[in-house]
């Protein structure tokens, strides 16, 4: 997110309303459902996952309310591949691999009330589609059928062309001192997963398949 | 396994886990919450420094007019300007200098300026200009058209009994005055002046008939005035007519009555008698008195000019105020018909008929009651000596002509055999007998004449006979002696010097008397003036055959001075004093009456009071304060 945290950082010298930035993309819990096939060290699945974040320039008084609001989330299906390192006790260690596909819809929306009056309130919508790599290492520890794994990630997203404007007519992407900027998902990753795994379930938890 | 089982329980765990994973998803949307509130406190307004073009709260404009203005802010930053004229906003501006021009409809209009500013208080409002300080201020402006001082006269017309002149009421607001004007040959008289503006009419007081042009001049308070277009009015009453009665030597003088009652203050008439200078013979105030009948002479050009004059003290200034009806032309010709003489101008008179009464220009015939003027120039008569009708001699006419024009005439009839010696001297008198003798007085000496045939006999030149007075039918003859200041009686007779016949004289006697103021009472007596006493004395008996006595008959005290002229018919005897006509009963010489203030003719040189011609039995006599003697008469039966 650093290209867009450069884009919000040149919002505030643009323009005469000194707001202040109340978020900047900060860390946002993500939703990632998946399903997996298991061998006995291999685990190969699907994935669908979801992130957002967003920032806000604010600036309030008895007058009325500026808001500089970004929202960007992401989603999109991924491909699995989870190898286990070794086990210790029930602790499985695992290092995996997601690669896939992300959509990215970003909304810039600015406003200002003055009062109940609307002084103007745009919203201006982008999109991107990038492939993204995952590599990462977990460790799980299955509970009957269930099982709970930690993960630790960094992602990797290609550069596509950029965030691109989606208006009505008009086609272009969201640039910053001429360059345009991407959504730049890059960065560590963390998460907790809780599992089911339906063998275990059919077999009443005796085996991994 | 039963595959439709798992497939059933297959689908249901999909169908849970895709409604978990929205809800999920939803559940990681990011939303931010937190807003960054800025406590801005409220700024008060400013006063600004204002220059504005109009400074009172009312004004008035009568063209389009640039309204300036500069707004002058500590801090504050004017956004907009808006001028409003009736609500409507005609402009706006951003500069805080500048102006507009108002161009307005004519009436009242509420101009409006309405200036925004910023507060400077940091707020949003105030960031994006949506928070400002207003600043309203407004002015009542009265527009009136560029041509509202272009009023005419709507009316002129008559309105009880004056003139009266209507124009429009000024429409725009920049009213001063009105003011009338009337135009006069002698330029543009003021005739109203009015500061209110509703007051739009006046009279014209001078307006008497005629033909009057006015206009309005309107004063806008600004200075520029406005004259309108000229509108006249004429009313002509009609023309003065004359209408000469030829029977009475009357010409009776008509005008039309003026209509403009109010302003009237007099009919005046002028006269202009043979080219000569023309002279008012008539001023009424009397509206109605609109005719005038006056004698008039004969052989007259007469021009008359009837003019109204109103009743402003001022109505002859300017020529405003007076009107000429125009004049009218009239020759009387001749005719027999009583008429005015000059009486101050008589020169001579005749005793016997035809009575004659002669002026300068004009001798009269007096008939009856009437004087008939007969033409006289150019010559300048002198003397006229009638006797009764004679079969010799029965008159002497004497007219002395202009350069060397001469004319004696024996009656009507012309003599053209002349004695020199009558043109030598300038002639004074003369007297006539029925015998046919007469004696001119001429300069120091008289001459005595006789007829022969159509010719002049001149017997003798005697330097002692002044004054001579005959008998008709008796050869008595009364003169002055001058120098030893004695009235001289004398008997005349034929005389013969071979084969000569002459006229001779013989005198009598000597008594005291008043120079020239003896008059033939009948053929033998004479009325005369001694001193104080008034005499009637026979001259027959102062001849040897009858004794040589004085012969007083009747005296009497007088203040006369001097004896005018018997009356046979009425036996009556005229004296005179300087200012005062006696009438005296000859039979007793009692006074029979006086006429005071009254001078006789015949001897004035210098008008009197009281002027009065006498003729046989009847007075002519001028009326007080009058130039000339009337047609009047006043049988002397009357005086008594």
């Amino acid at each position: 997110m650093e290209e867009l945290k450069y884009f919000n950082s040149g919002i505030n010298k643009s323009s005469s309303i000194e707001s202040r930035l109340i978020d900047d993309y900060p860390p946002y819990i993500y939703f990632q459902p998946y399903v997996s096939l298991n061998w006995e060290r291999m685990e190969v699945g699907i994935c669908y996952s979801f992130h957002s974040t967003g920032s806000r320039y604010s600036l309030q008084d008895y007058s009325g309310e500026y808001l500089f609001d970004t929202r960007i989330s992401s989603e999109g299906p991924a491909i699995l591949f989870n190898f286990r390192v070794f086990q210790l006790s029930s602790f499985r260690f695992l290092v995996y691999n997601e690669i896939g596909l992300q959509k990215t819809k970003m909304v810039l929306d600015e406003s200002l009330y003055l009062g109940s009056d609307e002084v103007f309130d745009e919203s201006y919508k982008f999109t991107s589609t990038d492939f993204y790599w995952e590599p990462g290492v977990k460790v799980g520890y299955p509970v009957a059928s269930l099982l709970f794994e930690v993960n630790v990630g960094y992602v990797l997203q290609s550069d596509g062309d950029g965030l691109e404007f989606q208006g009505a007519r008009n086609k272009g992407f969201l640039q910053v001192a001429g360059e345009n900027v991407h959504a730049g998902w890059n960065g560590l990753r963390l998460g907790l997963t809780i599992a089911i795994n339906l063998t275990r379930m059919k077999n009443g938890g005796s085996t991994d398949e | 396994m039963n595959k439709r089982h798992i497939f059933s329980k297959v689908s249901i765990s999909v169908i849970l886990v895709v409604f978990i994973l929205s809800i999920l998803n939803e559940g990681c949307e990011f939303e931010s919450t937190e807003v960054y509130y800025l406590d801005v406190e409220k700024t008060e307004g400013e006063t600004p420094v204002a220059e504005l073009s109009f400074v009172d709260s009312v004004i008035i404009i009568d063209r389009a007019t640039l309204f300036e203005y500069s707004l002058n802010f500590l801090k504050q930053e004017v956004y907009q300007v808006v001028f409003y004229v009736d609500g409507r906003k005609i402009e706006s501006k951003e500069e805080s200098t500048g102006s507009v021009l108002l161009q307005l409809l004519p009436g009242e209009h509420l101009f409006e300026i309405v200036v925004h500013t910023s507060t400077e208080s940091g707020s949003l409002a105030d960031l994006v200009r949506s928070e400002v300080f207003t600043y309203t201020k407004s002015w009542t402006i009265f527009a009136e058209a560029e041509d509202a001082g272009q009023i005419q006269i709507q009316s002129v017309g008559q309105v009880e009994d004056s003139l009266l002149i209507e124009w429009e009421r000024y429409p725009g607001y920049k009213f001063h005055s009105y003011e009338l004007f009337k135009k006069t040959s002698s330029g543009d008289v003021l005739l109203y002046e009015s500061f209110d503006v509703n007051y739009t009419s006046s009279f014209d007081p001078y307006f008497v008939g005629g033909e009057a042009i006015y206009f309005i001049r309107f004063h806008k308070y600004s200075g520029e005035q406005y004259d309108s277009d000229t509108i006249s009015y004429t009313s002509y009453p009609g023309m003065i007519d004359l209408d000469l009665d030829w029977e009475i030597h009357n010409l009776s003088i008509a005008w039309p009555k003026c209509d403009f009652k109010s302003n009237f203050g007099s009919y005046q008439l002028s006269q202009n008698l043979n080219g000569g200078p023309a002279e008012i013979i008539y001023t009424t105030e009397g509206v109605n008195d609109t005719t005038l009948s006056i004698n008039v002479g004969e052989n007259q050009d007469l021009q008359y000019e009837l003019t109204y004059r109103s009743n402003m003290p001022d109505a002859a200034r300017s020529n405003n105020g007076v009107y000429s009806l125009g004049s009218d032309n009239i020759s009387t010709g001749s005719f027999y018909l009583p008429k005015p003489f000059p009486a101050y101008e008589v020169i001579a008179q005749s005793k016997e008929p035809p009575f004659r009464i002669y002026t300068p220009e004009f001798f009269y015939d007096v008939v009856e009651d009437r004087m008939i003027q007969r033409e006289l120039a150019p010559h300048n008569g002198l003397f006229d000596a009638s006797a009764d009708n004679h079969e010799f001699i029965s008159g002497l006419s004497y007219y002395r002509g202009s350069g060397e024009e001469w004319t004696f005439f024996w009656l009507d009839k012309e003599i053209s055999n002349l004695p020199p010696t009558i043109f030598e001297n300038e002639e004074r008198r003369a007297c006539v007998t029925g015998s046919g003798v007469f004696i001119i007085e001429s300069g120091s000496s008289s001459y005595l004449y006789s007829r022969k045939g159509d010719s002049v006999i001149i017997h003798y030149e005697n330097d002692s006979l002044h004054w001579p007075v005959m008998s008709q039918e008796r050869p008595f003859i009364v003169a002055t002696d001058i120098e030893n200041n004695k009235i001289d009686f004398y008997y005349g007779f034929w005389n013969y010097n071979g084969d000569n016949r002459f006229y001779d004289v013989a005198w009598m006697k000597s008594l005291k008397g008043t120079a020239g103021n003896y008059v033939f009472r009948n053929e033998t007596q004479i009325a005369m003036i001694a001193g104080n006493q008034l005499e009637i004395r026979s001259v027959e008996a102062m001849t040897p055959e009858y004794g040589s006595g004085d012969g007083l008959l009747l005296s009497t005290e007088t203040s006369a001075s001097r004896v005018v002229e018997t009356d046979p018919i009425s036996n009556t005897l005229l004296a005179c004093s300087a200012d005062r006509l006696y009438v005296y009963d000859m039979t007793d010489l009692r006074l029979l009456g006086e006429i005071p203030n009254t001078t006789v003719y015949q001897k004035i040189i210098q008008r009197g009071p009281r002027q009065v011609a006498y003729l046989n039995s009847t007075v002519f006599y001028m009326d007080e304060g009058a130039t000339q003697a009337t047609s009047h008469t006043l049988p002397i039966e009357k005086w008594r």
